[in-house]
């Protein structure tokens, strides 16, 4: 994990941050996936100013093949397959930024306290992590949807879930690596108590690693909506989804293979944008040395 | 080396009994009682306590668990609420199926993820090292139940080359059938996760080489390919191991969505249709018996580790 967080220096904080903007900005692929990021938020949100037709509105004929009227098609019940996908889009990204604020949410405390507080309290948090990391995470997410009941909240938690783990381990490493260093013996020699030197002194100085595994767990969550979606079990219909519509084209492969096109590069598209913006954070906060720690985007084999 | 083993034996022990208390605690939060879900809400109530007491569902809390880990320990987790067969049945029926894939979709990853790796590593700037990186990215964005439906559209329905649905063959009966059948959902697999691990072994070589016993190496006049060889792959295998041991362990589980894509009769689509059927003591029976896998796979990983690596053998 070459993420390891900054040292604080003389330089204002402030300055730091815009140094490692600047890092950022001048990773050109970095720059392409903020772009695309926020180009599809962007049509998210404007969805209803954006898409040709009503996504629910069966106006077409069945099943047709790209054309003039229709740019992608239509579905197996005549509705726009163009517009379904621009709808679509949002719940891939409520998934995936919910899925990220859980994990953070319930993963970064876990962390802090097992790494700051050490002894029992990091036996037990890390016994609790190693039994999460056990369930593979589609499986996890298939139990957590049947124990939950299905539902767009509850489709977000069992997602997050998933991500906790990951958050857990990179907030304990990096809290381990800077406890006892000197300006944190500082803070607690000046009577800081330990809540609040966990949450002024500590918590900022471990956020790099943080920052790019709220990314990297967005793109898992968005290939993970999309499969429990293509289970039948990801956001629950009328409302488009990407993974949904994967579902629908699969019945009707040899009627229309086009279909299953364009949903699946939505979320190539989506997921590459997210790994870009990923590679993007690891280069400013490492600092701009060339060499890069691997993290895995993995979506696991869903 | 033995303290070591015995802290981690230790861990896996009480993360094993942890899981087990989950997966069997997994019922009670269940919407809906599995004896009524069995009998239908007509039934009556001395009707639903026969169930109940057959099923083992009354006596106290820890009694219910006490009993139920007994008997999983004897190997009875007890019988499907569907089928009514035993639960183990149930899972040795599909085990082979699941174990078939696994096996394929390593043998795949390694065979592309070794040389991808060791190319992306070492020649960065070449050709086939730029070829190559795109490769890896492509890998890492393409969910891998598309890139199924994908190769299902394409060589299966337009091309008819191989069959669409993927039965299980066993291999040991005809290494053919075997390979068709399993060809496409181990490839959909080994894409991503060949991505995956290429990308680990690729830092980790490119980190070793830059390493002074590699310039040892190199000065003494040892040939570049021993180098690489026996100094550099060596010592850059070690986290790749960590990867592989997690993914083999995914891949029991964790492949729910590719089997649906092509119907392969595996455990992770025996538990999906368990799920919707609520057939929870198969549900509780194949999630033990994976996360008991998965923690077994990675106890034997850090042992492998600990071989493989004095340094940690001695700590």
């Amino acid at each position: 994990m070459s993420a390891a967080p900054n040292p604080p220096t003389s330089a204002p904080a402030g300055r730091r941050r815009l140094a490692a903007l600047r890092r950022f900005a001048r990773s050109r692929s970095a720059v392409v996936g903020a772009a695309g990021l926020l180009l599809l938020v962007a049509v998210a949100l404007l969805a209803p100013l954006v898409a040709p037709f009503d996504p629910a509105a069966q106006d077409g004929e069945p099943l047709l093949g790209p054309s003039g009227a229709h740019l992608l098609g239509t579905d197996q019940l005549g509705r726009d397959i163009l517009s379904r996908l621009i709808y679509g889009a949002r719940a891939s990204l409520i998934a995936a930024a919910g899925a990220a604020a859980v994990g953070a949410g319930i993963g970064v405390p876990l962390g802090l306290l097992a790494g700051y507080l050490g002894r029992w309290v990091d036996a037990v948090a890390m016994r609790l992590v190693d039994l999460l990391l056990a369930v593979p995470g589609i499986l996890l997410a298939l139990v957590m949807i049947v124990v939950l009941g299905p539902g767009r909240f509850n489709l977000i938690l069992a997602i997050g879930i998933g991500a906790v783990p990951e958050f857990a381990r990179l907030t304990r490493v990096a809290t381990l690596g800077i406890r006892d260093r000197d300006f944190v013996l500082a803070a607690r020699g000046m009577g800081a108590s330990t809540p609040d030197t966990m949450l002024r002194t500590v918590l900022p100085n471990v956020l790099g690693p943080i920052v790019i595994q709220v990314v990297v767990t967005a793109s898992m969550a968005v290939v993970v909506e999309a499969g429990l979606a293509f289970l039948g079990l990801g956001t629950p219909p009328p409302a488009p989804s990407w993974g949904g519509m994967l579902q629908d084209a699969r019945s009707y492969l040899y009627q229309s293979p086009s279909y299953g096109l364009f949903p699946g590069l939505c979320l190539v598209a989506t997921v590459f944008c997210l790994d870009r913006i990923g590679r993007g954070l690891q280069l400013a906060v490492s600092g701009g040395s060339q060499h890069l720690g691997t993290r895995v985007t993995s979506g696991g084999a869903v | 080396m033995y303290g070591h083993l015995v802290r981690r034996l230790l861990q896996f022990a009480v993360v094993l009994v942890l899981g087990s208390i989950a997966v069997w605690a997994f019922t009670f939060a269940l919407p809906g009682d599995p004896a009524t879900v069995l009998l239908g809400s007509d039934a009556s109530e001395s009707e639903l306590a026969a169930t109940r007491a057959r099923l083992g569902l009354d006596g106290s809390i820890v009694q219910q668990y006490l009993s139920w880990i007994g008997h999983a320990v004897g190997g009875d987790l007890g019988a499907s609420y569907y089928s009514g067969q035993p639960v183990v049945r149930e899972l040795l029926d599909r085990i082979p199926a699941t174990i078939q894939l696994a096996g394929f979709a390593m043998t795949l990853t390694l065979l592309i993820a070794v040389p991808v790796g060791i190319v992306v590593a070492l020649r960065p700037h070449s050709v086939a090292g730029r070829v190559l990186q795109g490769y890896l990215t492509a890998g890492l964005a393409v969910p891998t139940f598309w890139l199924g439906l994908l190769l299902i559209i394409v060589l299966a329905v337009q091309l008819q080359w191989l069959p669409a649905a993927s039965d299980f063959v066993p291999i040991w009966r005809d290494p053919a059938g075997a390979v068709t059948a399993t060809i496409l959902p181990a490839v959909a697999i080994a894409v991503h996760t060949s991505s995956v691990t290429a990308r680990f072994l690729a830092t980790s070589l490119g980190e070793v080489m830059g390493k002074d016993y590699i310039r040892t190496a190199r000065a003494k006049g040892v040939p570049e390919r021993d180098v690489i060889r026996r100094h550099a792959l060596r010592n850059a295998s070690l986290p790749t191991v960590t990867i592989v041991g997690l993914q083999l362990g995914s891949f029991l589980g964790g492949t729910v969505v590719i089997e649906a894509v092509f119907n392969y009769p595996g455990l992770g689509r025996l538990l999906y249709t368990a799920i919707g059927e609520r057939d929870y003591a198969l549900v509780q029976g194949g999630v033990l018996f994976v996360v008991a896998t998965f923690l077994l796979l990675n106890l034997l990983v850090d042992v492998f580790y600990a071989v493989l690596d004095p340094r940690i053998r001695l700590t």
